[in-house]
């Protein structure tokens, strides 16, 4: 008598589907490249605009318009200020995204020709 | 006494302001520009929409500072423009250079007033615009693959900010679940997540099999597709059992649904009892044949005994995250016992597993029958490098040397257990040099406590033994406190008589 290696049939009941992965698509190099010239945008004077507002408050000295417009600089010394401080964030964060996909490629090559040794 | 002079505008110098603002809005939109072009060329993906939705709100700010600086370039101007000499009331101005210009300090209230208004304006919304500046958050880079390092999973999961690792844990339950490396408490919220959608599935499955079970007979033409439909039953029910094991063993406190995967013929878990992110000590138990997750309950009551024993600070992991050989498996090369693939393939998983582990815990991996051939292998030399001791319960041989430096291994043969005495794949452990051996026997203790003796295969965790005291010993890092005896019986004398016989 033979025996027939006891197996069980094609799996019937599939498992739970999982959500579709994104497509993901880098070039290091590229984002390197946007990430400087974000950081480069950074490189703006921040008292560009309220430099030209106190301008206007000394050409119009004593006037209610002097006021408002020293009020004026002192808002935008802030805005700007923070928004220059956000874009160089932002074109330090793109250089480190860049920085960190190329290591983490690397370190997962290097895990992945270790699983084959 | 006389009254001061009224202030004069210096019309010139404001024409140079409003030239002057021109330039520096001209400036701004040029910083702005880069934004404004959206993510780097050929970037796609999750971090590419944050960034680009980063970058977009930032250029949005810097477009509202240059419209705000726009809209006063006009009022400026013209307040700038000197005062016709026949202007009859206020804020009636001449062209720049027209004839006839009046003095450039001749100044209107109502010049004044419409200047003022206008910066006022301005201001106001350069006062809202700062109120919404935020410093863009670094743009963390896509999940790991599943092969990545634990560690490199563990920073990547400590740079999210915790509303990112809610979302992830939420919306990425599969994700988060199966990544080694992310904490112990995140994992289960996931994996729960996912037991319960696939126990739900299950069920539905079960009932949706169940209700066309009539019609399926009706429609049978021949012997075999009546062998099908209960071949598909058979499975169905079976998935739903493990599933509804998994359950069960979460339903005691302290429990934690470490690793979860719901395979067509298997279902893999991993389930800890005690705290894996704080505790101190760890001991993480790998079972051998026959294993599976209908077993998770039992095993566990055990394992809380263990921990019980090793006193406070103590987590104990049944690892049931492999495919263990069963008997249906048993002349498939690929899933027989005999061979060492499962062990391999089980091994993979397992030094993962082990490597997420927090490394400043000490932690013993305790293998038992063909889970000592997983356990061995996973902790292997180039393998799981934060695993402090290997108990090894009932071994058939665990290769050619011990794992561990010497001390660190560790070996329980119960009298009567013939599987320990195999020696199928390496030498019998406990006649290894460096492999320490750890009593089954029953003994006094010091302080005149009885522990009961082991025999056979599977009383080596059995509660109120020897073997199970001495490797609650090992896993609170006092194996001082063990009863040493490497366990030497009838098996291991009629090995030795034999040449060659490990």
């Amino acid at each position: 008598m033979t025996t027939t290696p006891l197996r069980l049939p094609v799996p019937l009941v599939p498992s739970v589907p999982a959500p579709p992965a994104p497509a993901v698509c880098v070039r290091p190099g590229s984002l390197t490249d946007h990430g400087r010239r974000v950081a480069d945008a950074a490189t703006l004077d921040p008292a560009v605009l309220a430099a030209a507002a106190r301008r206007i408050a000394a050409a119009v000295p004593g006037s209610r318009s002097a006021a408002a417009a020293e009020a004026l600089a002192r808002r935008w010394d802030s805005a700007l200020a923070a928004w220059v401080a956000d874009v160089g964030a932002h074109g330090d964060a793109l250089r480190a995204t860049a920085r960190d996909y190329a290591a983490t490629d690397a370190r997962t090559a290097t895990a992945l020709r270790g699983t084959s040794s | 006494m006389t009254a001061p002079a009224p202030p004069r505008w210096d019309r010139a110098a404001l024409a140079d302001a409003a030239t002057a603002l021109e330039v520096g809005l001209r400036a701004v939109a040029a910083a702005r520009d880069p934004l404004a072009r959206g993510p780097a060329a050929g970037w796609s993906g999750p971090a590419a929409d944050a960034a680009a939705d980063a970058g977009l709100r930032l250029a949005v700010r810097g477009a509202e500072l240059v419209d705000g600086a726009v809209a006063l370039v006009g009022p400026v101007r013209r307040a700038a423009a000197p005062v016709r000499p026949d202007a009859p009331g206020a804020g009636a101005v001449a062209a720049p250079g027209a004839a006839g210009s009046a003095p450039a300090d001749d100044v209107d209230e109502a010049a004044d007033r419409d200047l003022a208004a206008a910066l006022d304006a301005t201001a106001l919304d350069a006062a809202a615009l700062d109120a919404t500046a935020v410093t863009p958050r670094r743009v963390v880079p896509p999940a790991p693959a599943p092969a990545t390092a634990p560690a490199m999973v563990t920073a990547w999961w400590a740079a999210l900010d915790p509303a990112a690792r809610d979302a992830l844990v939420r919306d990425r339950p599969d994700l988060v679940g199966g990544l080694d490396g992310i904490p112990a408490a995140d994992r289960d919220r996931a994996n729960r997540a996912r037991l319960a959608a696939a126990r739900q599935d299950a069920a539905a499955r079960a009932g949706a099999a169940d209700r066309a079970l009539p019609v399926d007979v009706l429609r049978a033409r021949w012997i075999g597709d009546l062998a099908r439909i209960g071949r598909r039953r058979a499975e169905i029910r079976a998935r739903l059992e493990r599933l509804t094991a998994v359950e069960d063993s979460l339903r005691a406190p302290e429990r934690a649904l470490l690793a979860f995967d719901d395979a067509p013929v298997t279902t893999r878990a991993a389930v800890a009892t005690g705290d894996v992110d704080t505790a101190r000590n760890i001991g993480v138990f790998t079972p051998g044949f026959t294993a599976g997750v209908a077993d998770l309950s039992g095993r566990l009551a055990e394992l809380e005994g263990i921990r019980a024993a090793a006193g406070p600070d103590t987590a104990m992991v049944a690892w049931y995250g492999y495919d263990a050989p069963q008997w249906r498996g048993l002349l498939d090369p690929s899933t027989s016992v005999l061979g060492d693939r499962p062990a391999r393939a089980g091994a993979q998983r397992l030094s993962r597993f082990l490597d997420g582990i927090d490394p400043r815990a000490h932690v013993t991996a305790i293998g038992h029958s063909y889970g000592s051939v997983t356990t061995a292998l996973a902790t292997a030399p180039g393998a799981a490098d934060g695993v402090d001791d290997v108990v090894v319960l009932g071994s058939p041989g665990i290769g050619p040397r011990p794992t561990r430096p010497p001390g660190r291994e560790w070996v329980v043969e119960a009298p009567g257990d013939p599987v320990a005495d195999a020696a199928w794949f390496g030498p019998d452990p406990n006649r290894m040099p460096g492999v320490v051996g750890l009593s089954a026997r029953e003994v006094v203790l010091p302080d005149g406590r009885v522990l009961a003796g082991s025999r056979g295969h599977n009383q080596y965790l059995t509660p109120g033994t020897t073997s199970a005291y001495d490797i609650a010993a090992v896993v609170a890092g006092r194996p001082d406190a063990a009863v040493l005896d490497r366990g030497v019986g009838a098996g291991d004398r009629l090995r030795a008589s034999v040449p060659g016989a490990g």
